[in-house]
């Protein structure tokens, strides 16, 4: 295989890694600029992937799938949005609770949908083999959440209330309907990055297939420091370092370490540490070593929203 | 006017709530119901009949009854045991999401202890907390699926599906136009790679300069979206062939195969555990599933009888528990010099006069 043909593989599959990503973290962004945290994201993007799968399953569109996944985040962010910013519970429980309530839910409704039979749906084109209809999106999405942030008075008033509510309350703006609305959007955000799992990249849903892409979106949204391009770049060196450690599975890394181990000597030593095979799980860390790195290293000139996960009340 | 904590109050406080983000995931953290140590060869003596009136047999399970997979196999094969031994249904008990190793265990002393004659731990997970309670409890017969260690009434169910995993291996090597094969497994725990390594073996049989890439590994069983980034890279490296041992995320591999297949370029993907050859018809081959009822049935019916004595020796095609299934739809696509050989090397696995070795022999 050519270095050209390698890097092009390499590139596709980061961003078809990264997608699912940009979608929940750009979302969650805005969600967390406006002062509130949803923890709950993760099990938003599991009821959409869930919601996509069984829409297409008896619609055959995965279109029609990936607008009812959109619908169901945006009733699960609903529910959040009563629970934290009407009732005034505190947020990031609130989040766990819809994580577990999502888990549970979407595990008893395959199990009664699809106990018997499969899950396999029609799923939405891949550009040239490889690329998914969905990751072009991504682009429009963040431009657009770019431009509201910066560029629009919704999003200085956004912005206003996760600083300081109680100024932006002074100055006319309605903090609960602003939180409310971001909160909404963001639900539908994450809802369509469920859908990406199920009918956009793949073909089935299986319980528990988010396996935590909700929460590295919350860790992607402090690396890229509250910054619509620093969550994109942010979701595409993740998908770039999980690629890359697939890429060298499959190269076949671990054998080059057993004749560098033979050459140099140091079977012996190996042996003794139970080290003779480079293990697979260095491989599959890497990808959270580099989130870890990222966050670490962030610039700490920009700091999080000052009212982030507080409760607010108008006095 | 509002009051603010102080910035560290909120972080600490945020600290703390963030620690609640873990609890999902400790909750999703099963066992996977495999062994992954080494297998001893003792056997122990026969048990005595049953006498008079009630048999009762149990399951208890780690994961869901539902699965597609190792567990709603054992459901399966339970019902089949009920039938075939004629037991009313309320002493047939199924325990399904068993997930820790405390209720595990409470489940087999709880079923003991309303005296079930046979108490299934669908698991290897299942034979620590047996071995050491199966002295209080001399009249119930433990017996472990992948398990590897006998006393009077505890019994392994030793799955031999390197039988299935070698045919494959054959099948692909045989199939391989490019002359490279992979495979994607979840973890790379014992059972796992053994299947691997007498899929390798099978393709060096069929084709001695075929080239097995070492296995690539996703650790989530049900990461659909992971494990067809898992494929990718293989078929890239030239493999068209690739096995899997993934369960729930299996279909990522056959998604990844069917969209890189071409008609001049075909790939093509083998099942394990379960017939998946409907999964992905247009590229899944052949399968090697793991059928329980047999073994549960035969278990059942030599404690009933009082002639079952515990032992190592594992189960695997000569037994009817592991199967070797060609997918129809594709069955024309393999040439009659392929299938021939398949069948001649599938009746000397049966017959006993090949034997593919297991992981530790």
């Amino acid at each position: 295989m050519t270095i050209v043909s390698l890097t092009m593989n390499l590139l596709v599959t980061s961003i078809a890694g990264a997608t699912p990503l940009i979608y929940a973290a750009t979302g969650e962004l805005m969600v967390q600029r406006s002062g509130v945290v949803n923890v709950g994201i993760e099990g938003i993007m599991l009821m959409g992937a869930f919601i996509a799968t069984v829409t297409t399953y008896f619609t055959h569109s995965p279109i029609l799938g990936v607008f009812a996944a959109a619908f169901s985040g945006l009733i699960l962010a609903c529910l959040l949005a009563i629970l934290t910013l009407k009732i005034g519970a505190d947020q990031v429980v609130i989040g766990v609770v819809i994580n577990l309530f999502s888990l549970g839910l979407t595990g008893t409704l395959y199990r009664i949908l699809f106990s018997n039979k499969s899950a396999i749906t029609h799923q939405l084109p891949m550009l040239f083999h490889s690329l998914p209809v969905m990751s072009l999106f991504t682009i429009p999405c963040v431009i657009l959440v770019w431009w509201i942030m910066q560029h629009t008075r919704i999003g200085l008033e956004i912005k206003a209330c996760g600083e300081q509510p109680d100024a932006a309350d002074a100055a006319g703006i309605n903090v609960i309907l602003t939180r409310t609305l971001t909160l909404l959007f963001a639900g539908m955000l994450a809802g369509i990055s469920g859908a990406y799992l199920s009918v956009g990249y793949t073909d089935t849903f299986a319980p528990a297939m988010t396996a935590g892409r909700g929460f590295i979106a919350l860790a992607i949204v402090t690396a890229g420091r509250w910054n619509p391009w620093g969550c994109l770049a942010a979701a595409l060196i993740f998908g770039f370092t999980d690629s890359l450690q697939f890429e060298g599975q499959a190269l076949g890394l671990d054998s080059h370490y057993r004749s560098v181990l033979h050459t140099l000597h140091l079977y012996g030593i190996a042996g003794e540490l139970n080290l003779t095979r480079l293990p697979y799980q260095l491989f599959l860390a890497l990808p959270y070593v580099v989130t870890l790195l990222l966050l670490i290293g962030s610039s700490r000139k920009v700091a999080a929203p000052a009212n982030l996960g507080r409760v607010w009340r108008r006095n | 006017m509002h009051i603010h904590p102080s910035p560290a109050a909120v972080r600490r406080q945020l600290a703390f709530h963030l620690s609640l983000l873990l609890i999902p995931s400790l909750l999703l953290s099963t066992g996977c119901g495999r062994s992954n140590q080494k297998r001893l060869p003792i056997s122990a003596t026969p048990g005595k009949a049953v006498s008079g009136k009630q048999f009762k047999v149990a399951v208890i399970l780690s994961g869901s009854e539902t699965d597609h997979g190792w567990n709603q196999d054992a459901v399966t094969a339970m019902q089949a045991v009920q039938q075939k031994l004629n037991l009313p249904a309320a002493d047939v008990s199924i325990k399904e999401m068993a997930t820790t190793p405390e209720e595990q265990k409470n489940n087999l002393e709880a079923y003991a202890d309303l005296g079930y004659n046979v108490v299934i731990g669908h698991g290897e997970e299942y034979q620590a907390p047996a071995l050491q309670m199966a002295p209080d409890y001399p009249n119930t017969m433990f017996v472990i699926s992948s398990g590897d260690k006998v006393a009077s009434n505890v019994a392994p169910i030793v799955f031999k599906l390197e039988d299935g995993a070698y045919l494959l291996g054959m099948l692909a090597g045989g199939m391989s136009k490019a002359g490279i094969v992979g495979s994607v497994g979840a973890q790379a725990i014992a059972p796992v790679k053994s299947v691997f390594t007498a899929f390798k073996l099978g393709a060096m049989a069929a084709n001695p300069n075929i080239k097995v890439l070492d296995p690539v590994y996703t650790n989530d069983w049900e990461d659909v979206d992971k494990a067809k980034e898992a494929t990718l890279p293989l078929i890239q490296e030239g493999a068209d062939v690739i096995i899997q041992d993934l369960d729930s995320a299996s279909q990522g591999v056959f998604n990844a195969v069917e969209q890189s297949s071409t008609p001049s370029h075909p790939v093509y993907a083998l099942g394990t555990n379960n017939d998946q050859n409907s999964a992905a018809p247009g590229v899944v081959l052949a399968s090697a599933p793991i059928y329980c009822t047999p073994v549960f049935e035969s278990i059942c019916q030599q404690v009933e009888l009082g002639t079952f004595k515990p032992s190592v020796v594992p189960y695997g095609l000569p037994q009817g528990v592991i199967g070797f299934v060609i997918n129809p739809a594709l069955q024309a696509k393999i040439p009659a010099s392929l299938l021939q050989k398949l069948t001649t090397a599938e009746a000397q696995i049966k017959s006993g006069s090949l034997k593919v070795p297991m992981a530790g022999e």
